[in-house]
């Protein structure tokens, strides 16, 4: 068996009517009016903090995935958030599973090579094998 | 839903740019000579990786779905590991995971748990009641505000293959309930959330999620909507003490091989993250 933590990177303080005022927290939502810069900055900091404790912890892996114009889904680029991963956690037994990387949505080539997730491997060092990829929501 | 709402790309498009992808992916991560690809959304002169991966013959994949019929197909036909990431716990997933492995078993592939993923919202505590007293208002967070969207946006023209489409409209279970009318007990009790005491958790996931779907690659979501950081490592921490344990050596008894967890990882103890290799902020 396998277990892995996983993480959505939610906004943790919609306001409490939210779902009476706006449409839909996917798509539209507005951020000037539900969200601030900093105050993000501070998200990915105690999401990237909360996965790198669950590696020390003794998970098998941890995961990132991908959303987009999503305030309970706040990472639009997942090869980003596992490459941080995987130079945090470089020498563990800890795997990095990717979900999600865009590329059935880029169109020109030039996006690509940030798209394959094979990078993050690499990246990793050469003892530590630990890159998965699962792409997009079907 | 942003592929389609936000880039503008339809669902047919999107199935079809995504499976010309993964082969365009996984003949790249292979291919031991350069080539071209002329498809029909990318094309490419020279396809000639650097870097390439580690793993051979290619990292693990794994493919998510929420139920379309024909990406059970795709999954068993690829031989990739099929992962539904719910946010409504096993007891909705069992019809949807039994007609996975029924193609699973109608393609002559074996029934090797790891072929499947499996997302669980999971909240730990010392007793039941605590749980109910620490997380209660984070589960309610989640399900009413963070899944918060027009029923219309999940089935844009397109977006289910038709025998899907046929499926739901004669079984609709998916959009039966509305998690809004909800509260936390409800979501305890129908399995959207397990939650309780760590004897609790482990007993609901070995029984409805691991035995009850049979699967392999677990993924638990351990931080819940406006759940703060210090209570979201209270529950890892609890979970990977308590928990964590307990489960680690289901499955072992029957002898299968995770094909789809890196080669030299799949029988590694966990090793700890050596000191110096993270900071907290």
């Amino acid at each position: 068996m396998k277990i892995s933590a996983f993480h959505l990177m939610p906004h943790r303080e919609l306001p409490g009517d939210f779902e009476q005022k706006y449409e839909s927290v996917w798509v539209t939502p507005p951020w000037h009016e539900l969200a601030e810069p900093q105050r993000v900055g501070q998200y990915y900091n105690w999401t990237l903090d909360e996965l790198l404790f669950a590696a020390r912890a003794g998970f098998d892996g941890v995961c990132t995935n991908e959303h987009h114009q999503n305030a309970y889904g706040f990472m639009p680029s997942p090869n980003i958030m596992g490459a941080v991963l995987a130079k945090a956690t470089n020498g563990s037994n800890v795997a990095i599973v990717q979900m999600g990387p865009p590329c059935p949505r880029r169109t020109r080539p030039s996006a690509w090579p940030r798209s394959t997730p094979c990078s993050i491997a690499s990246a990793a060092g050469a003892s530590w094998p630990a890159s998965r990829w699962a792409a997009p929501w079907t | 839903m942003d592929v389609n709402f936000c880039y503008g790309i339809t669902p047919m498009e999107h199935r079809e740019r995504y499976r010309e992808a993964f082969a365009l992916t996984l003949k790249a991560w292979q291919a031991r000579e350069i080539f071209a690809w002329n498809g029909r959304y990318f094309q490419l002169a020279n396809v000639n990786l650097w870097p390439r991966p580690i793993q051979q013959p290619h990292p693990p994949v794994w493919v998510p779905g929420s139920g379309s019929i024909s990406t059970f197909d795709f999954a068993v036909e690829h031989n990739v590991c099929y992962c539904f990431l719910s946010y409504s716990g096993a007891k909705a997933a069992k019809s949807m995971m039994d007609g996975y492995w029924q193609v699973v078993t109608d393609r002559g592939k074996d029934a090797n748990p790891y072929r499947a993923g499996f997302l669980q919202l999971v909240t730990v505590a010392e007793t039941d009641a605590k749980a109910e007293e620490k997380y209660a208002k984070h589960v309610e967070y989640f399900y009413h505000k963070c899944l918060h969207w027009p029923p219309q946006y999940l089935s844009p023209p397109g977006n289910q293959d038709y025998r899907s489409l046929v499926a739901a409209v004669a079984k609709p279970i998916r959009y039966a309930i509305d998690p809004k009318s909800l509260r936390y007990r409800d979501f305890v009790e129908k399995g959207y959330v397990i939650s309780g005491s760590p004897a609790t958790v482990r007993d609901r996931l070995k029984e409805e999620v691991v035995k009850g779907l049979n699967v392999g690659n677990l993924m638990v979501l351990l931080q819940i909507g406006s759940m703060p950081h210090e209570l979201t490592l209270e529950n890892m921490d609890l979970f990977a003490k308590k928990v964590l344990p307990e489960l680690r050596g289901c499955w072992n008894d029957e002898g299968w091989v995770n094909h789809w967890w890196p080669a030299g990882l799949r029988d590694a103890a966990p090793r700890a993250v050596p000191a110096g290799a993270t900071g907290r902020a």
